[in-house]
């Protein structure tokens, strides 16, 4: 592999497939790579110069759509917003998003993140839904005071992946879409109050089983403070009728 | 690698609680297994007693005197986080708090422990 000028050699071990015929499921590639350059663009030149058959997704490029969520180095990370200067090492290894089922080497599917999000309800309920009125947030409510950085979730499945409670149950409703049940919750606009408190309040689904190990916190490419969130849910499900706007 | 670890100090800080909570559950069989001897009459716990002056036991104890102290610290760490109290700052909650103040604790009690356990023997 020739390097060019300012580029350096990097070590890419990526997990493949069965189906690829790798025989223990990694394959390495010495990649010449610059520092301002990212896993995403490592993954570009594995795919151009080494192995047409490796597959991941992306598609904005510019961390807006999270669609390149990967496994870096162990850290469930946005592959076009990690520059591989940043990890300190020259072996990257590359691997699908955990806690999800993977269609083919990096690609997962991301069917169990959202059957997890649709039991929440995230849609917004109006009052009155027939209403030709703008349903503006009020200035001085606490939604609109407290809630603007939780609002910014793309649905990556990065925290799904980075959390240690899903890895060990298909029930958990994980960190993302408690925080969009949270952020619908706390919207003086919306009434569908119990139906969201329901599956919150499960016993092996709901936001009691959080440890609070911060790891979707940690790995959010949004800075979302997702165990805040969790936290605010479960203290103010200690009361019933908190969230109670009827 | 190392410089993501860090981020992880959750993860870290509840494994050290589970593991700490398991060898205190143990400490508590072993506890009431040999309190359990009393129903035998005062020379069958003494007997008992007996097997713990052994050195070997010196070191579990301050291991024992450790894992209370973690496991307190951390999970005061824990209720504190649940009241939604230092969110922004657990990582230093766990390192300062439960890990510096932890062992600044330890060693208050466990040089007096050692300093004891070396006179007497």
């Amino acid at each position: 592999m020739p390097v060019q000028l300012g580029e350096q050699l990097y070590r890419v071990r990526i997990a493949r497939s069965a189906s690829v015929g790798i025989s223990n499921g990694v394959q390495e590639f010495d990649v010449a790579l610059e520092d301002r350059m990212t896993v995403l663009d490592a993954l570009f030149r594995i795919l151009r110069d080494h192995d047409h058959s490796l597959t991941f997704r992306c598609a904005c490029r510019v961390g807006m759509c999270g669609t390149c969520a990967v496994s870096v180095n162990g850290i469930p990370r946005l592959a076009c917003k990690t520059r591989v200067r940043t990890l300190s090492s020259g072996t990257l290894h590359i691997g699908p998003l955990p806690n999800l089922p993977v269609i083919k080497d990096l690609a997962v599917s991301l069917d169990p993140f959202f059957a997890q999000w649709k039991r929440i309800k995230p849609a917004f309920r109006p009052r009155n839904p027939d209403s030709q009125e703008l349903a503006l947030i009020p200035d001085t409510s606490a939604y609109a005071k407290q809630t603007p950085e939780k609002r910014d979730c793309i649905t990556c499945g990065i925290c799904y992946g980075a959390c240690g409670v899903k890895s060990t149950s298909n029930e958990y409703l994980g960190p993302a879409a408690i925080n969009k049940a949270f952020l619908r919750l706390m919207d003086p606009r919306d009434i569908a109050v119990q139906e969201r408190i329901a599956p919150l309040n499960e016993e092996r689904g709901g936001v009691w089983r959080c440890h609070t190990q911060f790891n979707c916190t940690a790995a959010c490419p949004k800075g979302i403070t997702l165990t805040d969130s969790i936290t605010r849910l479960r203290r103010a499900m200690l009361f019933p009728g908190k969230f109670e706007k009827l | 690698m190392k410089k993501y670890l860090h981020q992880f100090t959750g993860q870290t800080a509840q494994v050290l609680q589970r593991i700490t909570g398991i060898l205190l559950l143990v400490y508590l069989f072993l506890h009431v297994r040999t309190i359990h001897e009393l129903s035998r009459g005062p020379e069958a716990l003494d007997a008992a007693l007996l097997t713990f002056r052994h050195p070997l036991f010196k070191f579990l104890e301050l291991g024992l005197f450790a894992t209370i102290i973690l496991h307190a610290l951390n999970g005061v760490r824990i209720t504190l986080i649940d009241l939604g109290i230092g969110h922004q700052r657990h990582r230093r909650l766990f390192w300062v708090y439960s890990i510096g103040v932890g062992a600044i604790i330890f060693l208050a009690g466990a040089i007096p422990l050692i300093l004891a356990a070396v006179q007497r023997s």
